[in-house]
C-alpha cells in the first residue's frame, strides 16, 4: 500500500487546522510525525481515516492511486488503514472480543474461527503484558490509560492493516510499558510488512524503535524532514527553534 | 383508543378455523425461536400442549365469584380497564400452590378478531414462577390486543414474567398489569415492546410485604410509526422494600415514546429503596422521546434516586467501530446491542434472552416488527463481572462509596 497526502487542508469546527502537508508512505516505511501541542497531528490522523467532524478543504488523501476522501472510516479500513486513536472511547456493554471478532469478520469477509482467534488474542495479551482480563471486559470500559494504548496494540495486531496511523501510542504509559507497546508494534510492522506513521511529542517511545523518516510539524505544516538525528536535535532544542521560523515565515 | 371500532368485531361470531390458524403460528415461533408453548391463546380457540395443573384457562360464562376474589382492577382504574373487563372472553389463572416450582410458556396469537384477555397469577409461600408470554398478532385489519394481568406474589415466592410484545402493524396493543409482593417475596417482570403500531401500557407494582423486592424491565424498540406510552408506578409499602424500574427505548424513524415511570415511597417504607432509571437513543433526527421520570417519597430514612438520558448515537463511538472495519449498520447494531446487554442480562431466562435478542436484531436490520425472526444472537455480549456488581446505586453520583 502507498499512502499519498497530498497538498492537503483541513478544518475543524470552522478552523484551518492542517495547512498543506504533503507525505508520503510506502509498504514497510516507518514514518514519524513530531510536533508541539495544537499543531494538528492528531487532526491529520483523523483525516486519514474519515472523522466526521473534520472537513479537507483543499488537496487529497490517495491510496494506491485512488483517492479515499469519499469513502467512509469502515472502508477505509476495509482497504488497509488503522488508526490507533489517542483517546480510544469506552463502549459499556460491547464486549471487546465481540467487538475485535465483528472488526476481524468484516475485513475478512469471513467468519473467524473462534478458537484460533481466541488463541491469537491471548498469545498478544501475553506478549503485551495485559494482566487485568481485558478480554473478559466491555471494550475499554473501565479500562486504565495504559491498558487501551495496549488494547490498541492488540487490535492492530489481530487486524493486520497494511498501514497503521499511531496517536500518541506512548501516552499514559510507564516506563515497562513503553518498552513492551514499541516492542510489538516493531514486530507486527516487520512481520506484516505494515507502513507505520507515529505520531508524538516526545523521543520516549522512540529510542525503542527505529524510524526512517522524521518529519516535525508546526502549525499545521510540515516544516522540516530527517532521519532519526532530527529526534536528537528536537530532544536537545524542543520545538522552540522550528516555531520562530515559521512564525517569521507569517 | 377507538374502543368501539374493535366491539363490533369481538362481537362478531369468528366462522374462520382459528385453530389452526393458532397451531400454525405458534409452530413458527416454536421453530424459529426454539420455545416450547405449554398454552397457545386466540380470541376464539386454545390449544393446550401438555397439561398443567397449575393453570385454568375459564371461559367468561363459566367464572365464579371464586374465581373473581384474586382481582385488583376496577372498571373505575381506567376506561380501557373497563373494556378489557367488559370484551374479554376468558381469563388464564396461574396459580402456583406453596413450595412448587413452575415453569411456564404462554402464545398469545391474534389474528382480525381482537384478543382480550386477562391474566391472573397468584404464587404461594415458598413458591417459584417462570412464565413467559410470547404476543405476536397476523391481522389483515385492524385489530387489537389487550391483556390485563394481576400478579400476587406469596411470601418468600419468587417469580418472573417475561412479557414480550411483537403483534404485527395493524394490532394496536393494551397492557395492564397490577402486581404485588408480599414479605420476602421478590418480583421480577421485563417487559419487551417491540410490536403494535399503538401501545399503551399501564402498570403498577407494590412492595407491600416486609423485605419485598420488585425489579422491573421495560424494552422498548421502535421503528417506521409506532407509538408507545408507558405509565408504570412501583410503589414502596412495606419496610425495607426495595423497587427498581429500568426502562431503555431505542427508537428510529418516527417513532414516539413516552416513558413515564414514577416511584411512591409511602410513610410505612422505612429503610426502602426506590430508583428509577429512564435511557432512550434515537437513531433518526424524527423520532422523539419524552422521559418523565417521577419520585414521591413520605418517608425520609430510605434511599431513592431517579435518572433519564437520551442522546442520539455518539458521533465518536460510531467512528472508533467503523474505523475497524465495521459498517455504519452493524456499528449501529454493536451499539444497541451494547445499550440493552446489561437489562437483557438480568433476564434469568436464556431462552428469553435469545428471544428478545433475536428481535433486537431483526428490528435493527430491518425495522420491521411482527415477523418472527430465527435465533440470532451474533452481535449480543453480557459482561457477568459488571452485571454482578452492578447494583441500583452504585452508578449514581450520590450513593457512590468515598
Amino acid at each position: 500500500m502507498i499512502l499519498d497526502i497530498k497538498d492537503l487542508c483541513v478544518s475543524a469546527a470552522g478552523k484551518e487546522i492542517v495547512k498543506g502537508v504533503n507525505l508520503k508512505i510506502k509498504e514497510g516505511e516507518f514514518h514519524v510525525i513530531m510536533g508541539p501541542n495544537g499543531c494538528g497531528k492528531t487532526t491529520l490522523a483523523k483525516a486519514i481515516m474519515g472523522h466526521p467532524g473534520v472537513k479537507v478543504t483543499k488537496g487529497d488523501i490517495v491510496v494506491d492511486k485512488q483517492s479515499i476522501l469519499g469513502l467512509s472510516p469502515d472502508k477505509r479500513a476495509r482497504l488497509g488503514l488503522f488508526l490507533q486513536f489517542q483517546n480510544p472511547v469506552e463502549i459499556e456493554g460491547v464486549g471487546f472480543v465481540n467487538f475485535l471478532r465483528a472488526a476481524k469478520e468484516s475485513q475478512t469477509n469471513n467468519t473467524a474461527d473462534i478458537k484460533e482467534f481466541m488463541g491469537e488474542i491471548r498469545g498478544y495479551t501475553e506478549k503485551l503484558a495485559i494482566t487485568n482480563g481485558i478480554i473478559g471486559r466491555s471494550l475499554n470500559h473501565g479500562f486504565s490509560g495504559g491498558e487501551k494504548k495496549k488494547a490498541e496494540v492488540l487490535q492492530m495486531a489481530i487486524l493486520k492493516p497494511k498501514l497503521a496511523v499511531l496517536d500518541e501510542p506512548d501516552s499514559g504509559l510507564d516506563i515497562d510499558a513503553v518498552k513492551a507497546v514499541a516492542k510489538n508494534i516493531n514486530e507486527i510492522a516487520k512481520k506484516e510488512k505494515m507502513g507505520l506513521l507515529v505520531i508524538t511529542h516526545y523521543n520516549r517511545i522512540l529510542s525503542y524503535m527505529d524510524p526512517q523518516f522524521i518529519h516535525v510539524m508546526v502549525d499545521g505544516k510540515i516544516v522540516a524532514d530527517g532521519g532519526k538525528e532530527l529526534v536528537h536535535k528536537l530532544e536537545k532544542d524542543g520545538y522552540d527553534s522550528f516555531v520562530k521560523a515559521q512564525n517569521d515565515k507569517k | 383508543m377507538p374502543f368501539e371500532e374493535f366491539v363490533e368485531k369481538i362481537d362478531q361470531k369468528d366462522g374462520r378455523d382459528e385453530e389452526k390458524l393458532l397451531a400454525d403460528y405458534s409452530k413458527i415461533v416454536s421453530e424459529n425461536l426454539g420455545i416450547k408453548f405449554d398454552y397457545v391463546v386466540g380470541s376464539t380457540r386454545n390449544i393446550s400442549n401438555g397439561r398443567n395443573d397449575f393453570v385454568k384457562i375459564v371461559e367468561i360464562g363459566d367464572l365464579t365469584e371464586e374465581h373473581l376474589r384474586g382481582k385488583m382492577f376496577k372498571n373505575t382504574d381506567d376506561k380501557a380497564v373497563a373494556f378489557v373487563h367488559a370484551y374479554s372472553r376468558k381469563i388464564i389463572f396461574i396459580d402456583v400452590p406453596d413450595g412448587k416450582d413452575v415453569d411456564l410458556n404462554i402464545l398469545f396469537a391474534n389474528t382480525d378478531t381482537p384478543l382480550v384477555s386477562q391474566v391472573l397469577i397468584k404464587t404461594g409461600r415458598e413458591s417459584t414462577l417462570n412464565l413467559f408470554e410470547w404476543f405476536g398478532s397476523k391481522a389483515g385489519s385492524a385489530s387489537l390486543s389487550a391483556v390485563m394481568h394481576e400478579i400476587k406474589i406469596g411470601s418468600y415466592g419468587k417469580a418472573e414474567i417475561n412479557l414480550v410484545h411483537n403483534e404485527d402493524a395493524n394490532t394496536q396493543v393494551l397492557g395492564f398489569s397490577k402486581g404485588s409482593v408480599a414479605d420476602n417475596g421478590h418480583l421480577k417482570i421485563n417487559y419487551v415492546y417491540n410490536g403494535g403500531v399503538n401501545s399503551r401500557i399501564k402498570n403498577e407494582i407494590r412492595t407491600e410485604g416486609y423485605g419485598a423486592k420488585s425489579n422491573v424491565i421495560e424494552i422498548v424498540m421502535g421503528s417506521g410509526d409506532q407509538k408507545f406510552d408507558l405509565s408504570t408506578r412501583i410503589t414502596n409499602v412495606g419496610k425495607d422494600t426495595i423497587s427498581d424500574l429500568e426502562s431503555k427505548a431505542v427508537l428510529t424513524d418516527k417513532t414516539v415514546c413516552l416513558l413515564k415511570g414514577f416511584a411512591k415511597i409511602e410513610d410505612t417504607a422505612s429503610g426502602s429503596r426506590s430508583f428509577v432509571n429512564e435511557r432512550g437513543i434515537l437513531l433518526d433526527k424524527r423520532a422523539y422521546i419524552s422521559s418523565i421520570p417521577g419520585m414521591s417519597i413520605d418517608n425520609s430514612n430510605v434511599k431513592a434516586t431517579h435518572s433519564s438520558a437520551t442522546a442520539p448515537v455518539d458521533e465518536e463511538l460510531l467512528f472508533y467501530l467503523m474505523a475497524r472495519g465495521i459498517d455504519a449498520k452493524s456499528a449501529q447494531k454493536l451499539l444497541v446491542s451494547g445499550f440493552f446487554s446489561n437489562s437483557i442480562a438480568k433476564i434469568g431466562s436464556a431462552l428469553v434472552k435469545s428471544a428478545i435478542v433475536s428481535l433486537m436484531n431483526e428490528k435493527i436490520n430491518t425495522k420491521r416488527f411482527g415477523d418472527i425472526p430465527k435465533i440470532d444472537i451474533s452481535s449480543i455480549w453480557f459482561d457477568p463481572k459488571a452485571i454482578a456488581a452492578q447494583g441500583m446505586f452504585e452508578g449514581h453520583h450520590k450513593y457512590r462509596d468515598g
